[in-house]
Order: structure tokens, then sequence, then C-alpha cells
């Protein structure tokens, strides 16, 4: 599992892929809260809160992480590498496993540099340093659990087809109906306490209570809970493919 | 193929199964600093007083639309945590419209009990309905019940703004209610009439407000000229006295059956205006009025308690607006305009009353000088150092909006507007002449508070179309100020009911951008967030692949 971690790790590191990636998630992200005008403007909110950002990020992350997964299984595919991984003295799980991290690894190196953000917004407040550390870090850790999640999806997403623009789109919509989709059904309904379940399948609902600067242990189970199922999925897949 | 849809069916059953649990048995952490989820010390204590069962009733049941059901989510949430406090808070939800044959008479019923209800329009299929909901909760301790507002109303809120802004004052809207209803014995309040004071319905919100706290009573001074015993016999009956906005003088036999109720241990909060001006006065042709100073008779009266209300008016750099018409008829607009006779005070945080409270708005006040003698004098609020004041007769006119202030002659600031007074308080009648004979008369008495405030108009509260608004609210500009909290804490502290102080006093602070900076540093932040990570990006890159390179190059 190491062995493939470390090659997924330096493989993104070598390519282009990996910093048209990050540079294109911060420089988007800075742009939007940072210059252009709108309702992420950091300037034009006026609170020393980061909630513009945890807002914006889960939306490029759906992007953005479904784009660096796409490849990781349909070009084994296309390659006809795949059939290399079932006679690999490493088993299959363990392949999924170390793709898996090292996606999720390549992820949280891209979020890092955002702590420059933090520091910003509490040396602009009117009294420096008065911004509340709990939401802060309730925020990057549950974007850490929301990139986990739809990492584990985009990954199960590229086992579907040997194309990666269609493991792409695959990945974006699986990515986009359960952070988003429920919540928009949940909008469809009169009665308030179905309306309430169906929303709290979505990511977006336990995303947003972990942001509030609240651990739950509800929220943390949800989202391990999530990617372990799209992992065990992605398993299942291959070993159907191969049969 | 069968078998790998059974695995994912059992793999989705497992999921699921996970999550149910976990709805289970659960914990939360709060990492907040200000522990904004979590139940305060005060609310804890409150909830660890009863020793007899109380029972919530909430009633939000049954179908409701969304934004409610988050409400009552919430509501169960934080009645867990109160319950978890004392075993003998026991609370459920009841859907009071059940029964669908008696929704009429029910809905009657609970508007009897003065229980708003909340209406929603709903779209369904493109047709529009209205729902309503009763957002309260009644809670029941000792055959008594208190009503608790889940549903705060603000103006112009969408109906999800409004129960996000209610879901953060839950805490408060139940410790209170707690509070109420653990009340064993309310203290009585007496609003004094007969010198031209406040009508009821300018001080009806106010009295509204306490009337859960405290029982109030109307003492008119008026009969001291007939039977000034009785009178003051009376008002001993009272634990503390509201003097709103007199416009007539006191005579000395009112003084001093008053100065006899203070000495005997009478809490007592003065609003006094010593100079007559209403912005009414101004809106006539010329936009004009004269400021004079009013005789109410009691300088003298002051002077003795050690404080000295000038005939002056302050004029506040800090101000609130007013909104002024321009036009006529149909042209006609209204503009907010800046009033620096309505002074905007902030609290300066150093005392219970005063503490984390919002701005107060005073409407013409007068400035207080305090005078030397033994009693304690501690300035609750005072004008910004950027006022100044202005002496009377003076005309005041609409015009001065139109001159923008000259900032130089604002140096003469930090008024006092608002004086505690406490002390052994000895008779303002002390060696002198009395002008009365009254059994049960004091020289002397014993630790005691009294409330001086330099504006009549603090207490007083709008009306629209013939009711009452909230005090503190301005309908013209519709900005909420302080003047409310205020006067509550003022009474809860000269009743010495601090626990009610300190409930309303948790408040979340919103950490604000600094403007200023934002103005002076937004080019280098802006370079420096979007510069400073990409540039970290193909730092890393580089020093990666550097090493990567010396490693395998050779």
């Amino acid at each position: 599992m190491l062995a493939i971690f470390k090659r997924e790790i330096q493989s993104f590191f070598t390519s282009p892929i990996a910093y048209l990636v990050i540079g294109l998630f911060l420089t988007l992200n800075g742009l939007f809260l940072w210059v252009f005008k709108g309702k992420f403007n950091i300037f034009d909110y006026g609170f020393a809160d980061l909630s513009n950002f945890f807002l914006l990020a889960p939306w490029v992350f759906l992007f953005l992480i479904p784009a660096i997964t796409m490849k990781s299984f349909s070009e084994e595919s296309k390659l006809g590498t795949l059939e290399l991984l079932f006679i690999k003295p490493i088993s299959v799980s363990e392949t999924v496993l170390g793709k898996f991290l090292g996606t999720l690894t390549l992820g949280i190196i891209a979020l890092l540099p955002t702590i420059i953000y933090v520091y910003a917004v509490s040396q602009l407040g009117t009294t420096e340093g008065n911004l509340d550390s709990g939401p802060v870090m309730g925020s990057y850790f549950g974007t850490v659990l929301l990139m986990s999640c739809y990492t584990s999806i985009g990954i199960f997403a590229s086992t579907l087809s040997d194309n990666q623009i269609v493991a792409f789109i695959a990945g974006v919509i699986l990515c986009f109906i359960l952070f988003y989709g429920f919540e928009g059904i949940s909008t469809l309904l009169t009665d308030g306490q179905t309306s309430l379940i169906i929303k709290s399948l979505g990511m977006k609902q336990h995303f947003e209570s972990i942001s509030l600067g609240v651990l739950d242990t509800r929220d943390l189970l949800y989202f391990i809970s999530v990617t372990a199922f799209f992992l065990f999925l992605t398993l299942l897949q291959l070993k159907n493919m191969n049969r | 193929m069968k078998k790998f849809f059974v695995s994912i069916g059992i793999a989705l059953a497992v999921l699921l199964a996970i999550n149910i649990l976990a709805d289970l048995v659960y914990a939360r952490f709060d990492l907040t600093e200000n522990r904004r989820f979590t139940l305060s010390n005060q609310a804890k204590t409150i909830a660890a007083e009863f020793e007899k069962p109380v029972i919530i009733d909430v009633l939000l049941d049954g179908n409701l639309p969304p934004e409610f059901a988050k409400l009552k989510k919430e509501t169960d949430q934080l009645l867990e945590e109160f319950a978890s406090e004392n075993n003998n808070i026991k609370f459920n939800f009841v859907n009071p419209l059940e029964d669908a044959s008696q929704t009429e008479s029910v809905m009657a019923e609970l508007q009897g009990l003065g229980l708003r209800p909340a209406q929603i329009t709903v779209e369904e299929n493109g047709k529009m309905s209205r729902e309503i909901v009763f957002p309260w909760a009644l809670v029941n301790h000792d055959n008594k019940t208190v009503k608790v507002p889940l549903l705060k109303n603000k103006l112009g809120a969408t109906s999800e703004e409004r129960v996000n802004n209610s879901v953060q004052q839950l805490e408060y809207a139940f410790t209170d209610a707690l509070a109420k209803i653990n009340i064993k014995e309310k203290k009585q309040i007496a609003v004094i009439k007969g010198n031209g004071e406040l009508d009821d319905i300018y001080l009806a919100d106010f009295l509204t407000s306490i009337r859960e706290y405290y029982n109030i009573g109307a003492i008119t001074l008026d009969s001291v000229v007939t039977n000034p015993q009785k009178t003051l016999d009376q008002l001993k009956g009272y634990d503390l006295a509201i003097i709103a906005k007199p416009t007539e003088a006191f005579t000395d036999e009112e003084k001093y059956v008053m100065d006899q109720y203070i000495v005997n241990g009478g809490k007592s909060v003065w609003l006094i205006d010593q100079v007559n001006m209403e912005l009414d006065s101004l809106l006539n042709k010329q936009g004009n009025a004269i400021a004079l100073p009013s005789n109410l008779n009691l300088t003298d009266f002051f002077f003795r308690y050690g404080v000295r209300l000038n005939a002056d008016l302050v004029n506040d750099m800090y101000f609130t607006q007013i909104v002024l018409a321009s036009g006529e008829g149909n042209d006609s607009q209204y503009n907010p305009v800046p009033w620096y006779y309505h002074p905007m005070v902030f609290s300066k945080n150093d005392h219970p009353i005063v503490n984390n409270l919002e701005a107060v708005r005073f409407q013409f006040a007068n400035s207080i000088d305090t005078l030397a003698n033994p009693y304690e004098k501690e300035i609750l609020l005072s004008s910004s150092p950027l006022s100044r004041i202005e002496g009377t007769p003076k005309q005041i006119d609409l015009n001065i909006i139109n001159t923008p202030p000259v900032k130089e002659e604002y140096n003469n600031g930090n008024k006092p507007l608002a004086v505690l007074i406490s002390g052994k308080f000895s008779s303002a009648f002390k060696n002198r002449l009395k002008p009365l004979k009254l059994i049960g008369t004091k020289e002397i008495g014993e630790e005691n508070h009294m409330l001086v405030i330099s504006d009549g108009d603090l207490i007083k509260n709008q009306i629209k179309n013939g009711r009452p608004l909230e005090l503190g609210y301005d309908k013209w500009t519709n900005n909420y100020y302080g003047n409310k909290e205020f006067l509550l804490n003022s009474i809860n502290y000269l009743l010495d009911d601090n626990g009610l102080i300190n409930i309303r006093n948790k408040k979340v602070t919103i950490p604000i951008l600094d403007s200023k900076k934002i103005t002076e540093q937004k080019t280098k932040w802006q370079l420096l967030n979007i510069g400073l990570p990409v540039a970290l990006t193909l730092l890393f890159g580089f020093v990666f692949n550097y090493y990567r390179k010396r490693k395998y190059g050779q």
C-alpha cells in the first residue's frame, strides 16, 4: 500500500497535473474571496471569519477532485495494465487504499497554503487575532472529511469507464448528488420532518454542522462511512471487472 | 453478477445501519471560543435550582414546514441539555392543531392566552397555501405558566433567516423563562403619576416587559395634597419607583413624600428632561423652535443627593438619525439625516448594568454634574468624547443638518447622562423646615440606590397605528437601540436580581473586519493571498523535482 501511495504522490508531482490543479484551486479561491465583487468577497462581507471560503471550497473541490481521480483506474483499464493489478503481490484493496490516500494527500497539500487566509482575516479584524479558532478548525477538518468522500467517489467513478471524460463527469455528478442533491430534493417537500431526514442524507448539512465549530460524532461517522462505502464499491467493481 | 448486486445491497444496508446507530449514541464537542453551543453557567445554575418538576410543552409538532422542523430540532437539542442538568425538567412536543375538527376553537384559545401564531405561505404545485404554526413553549411549574416565544421577529427577514436568528436566542429565551418562573415573590414597582409624566401608552412596552418579573402599580402624587400620610404609606409598599419624564413642577410636599420614600429604602429611577424640547415641535413651517429650561423644582432635591441636572442640551458627533420628508404630496421622499441632538451612547462596559450593552439612544439629553458629597456616584452612560453642550434658551433649527459640524468645537465631551447614586441616604430635608408632618419619617436611611437619567424619552416607545412598538425601536429608520435592555438591567440591578442581568448579557460577539485597515491595506492582502499560496506551490514543486533529479539523476 505504501508503495502505491508513494508512486501516486510521485507521479502527481512529476507531472504538471498536480500544479495545475493546486494552482487553479488557489487562484480561483483567491480571486473569488479577495478580488471579485460578489457574494464570496470577504472584504464586502465584513465579518472576521472564513465562512465564505468554506462556502466556496466544497464547490471548487467538487470539480477538482474528480479531475484528479478520473485517471486512477480508467487509464489503467484502457492501457490494459489493470490485469496486472490482480497478479501483483499487493492485494487489490491495498492498491485502492494507496490511490485513495495519495489523492487525498494531494488535496490536503492544496488546502495547506490557504492558512494564509486565516492569518489575513485575523490581522484585518477590528481586534487583531480576534478570530474564533473553533469554527476555523472545524471547517478545515470538515473540508478534509468532505475531500475524502469526494476522493472515494471519484475513484469509484473511474472504475466505471475506461474513458477518462466519462469517469470525470460521472464523478462530478455523483459528488454533486451526495453534496447538494439531497438538500435540493428536500426543498421540494412540504413535510418538514421528512425533508429534514432527506437533507441529512447529504454531505452539505453535515459539513455545515462541523463548520460551525461543533464536532458531532454523527457527522464524523457519516463522512467516514460514506467514504468507506464508496471504497468498498470500488473494490467490488474491480473484482467484478476481473471476472 | 447477482452476487455483485447482493453485495452492494448489503453494503448499503450497513451504511444506513451505522448512521442510524450513530444517531442513537452520540457526543458533541464545542470547539468555539465562547462556547456558543454549550449551556452557559448562568443557565446551568438557574436550571439546577428547581426541586419540583418543571414541565415544558413545546407547541411544535406535526406536519411542519422545513424551517420550523429545524427550529423544533434545535429546541429539542437544547431542552435535552437542560434536562440533563436537572432531572426535574421534563419536556414534550405537542401539536395544538392536531384535531382538525377543533382547529378554530383551539386557535382562538391559544390566541386568548397571548400566543401569537406565525403564518407561513407554502407553495405546492403552484398553489399557495397558508400554514399556521404556534412557535411557542409553555413552561409549567408550581401552578404557574410562563410563555416562551421560540420565534424572534425581525422586520424584513425571510422565514429562514427568522428561524436562524431565533435558534441563536433559544437558550436565552428558555433560561429567562426558567428564571421568571422560579421567582418566589414578585417585587413591587410603582409608576409615579400626577406631575405630567408620560402617558401609559408610551410606557406600555417597557411595563409589559417587566410585568412577568415584577408587580406594577400606579401611584398619583396629586393625593399628597389631600392625604400625604396615606400616599407615603402606599408608596412604602413598593420596592422601586419610576418617574418617567415629569413636565409639571413638584411641590415641596410631593418632594418630601418622595424623599421619605427613598430614605425609607425605596429605590428610584428618575428620567428627567431639564429642557423642554421635542422633535415634533420642530416640524412646523419654519422648522425651528426654542428650547427652554423647564422648572421641575427638583434642583435642590437632586443637589442633596449629589447631582445637578443642567438646563442644557448635548450635541454629539455620535448621533442617531432622524427621518425627514422632502418634497410634497406624491413626490415626497423620506431621507434619514444626522441629528446631533439625539446622541448614540455606547457603554464603557465597566458596570454590570451596561456590560455588553448595545448603543442607547438619547433624545435632547441634558448633561449631569456630579457634586461632592459622601454618596458614591457611578456614571453609567456619558456622551462621547466628541460632544459638546449648548446652553438654553436656544433656538433649534432643522436646518443645522445642512451645515456640517465644526469638529474643533466638539471639545467638551464625556458628559454624564446616567448616574447611579449609592449610599446611606440622608433626607434632603434634614435640618430644614419640613413642609408636612408625617409619621414614620427618617433622617438617615439604610444603604440604597437611585438612578438619575437626563432624558425622559429614554423609556418612551414609539407608536404605530395606535399600538405601542418595542422600546428602542425607531420606526422611521428601522433601527434598534439598547434602551430597553439598559432599563431592564438597571431595574434588575436596583432590585438586586443580578442573575437576570447575567443571562441577558450572554452575547455572541461577532468579530468584524476593520474597514480602515481594509481601505489602507487591501492591495497588499490581495497580492499576498493570491501570490503567496501559488508561489509556495511552485517552490514545493521545484524542490520536489530537484531532489528527485538528484536522487535518480545519476
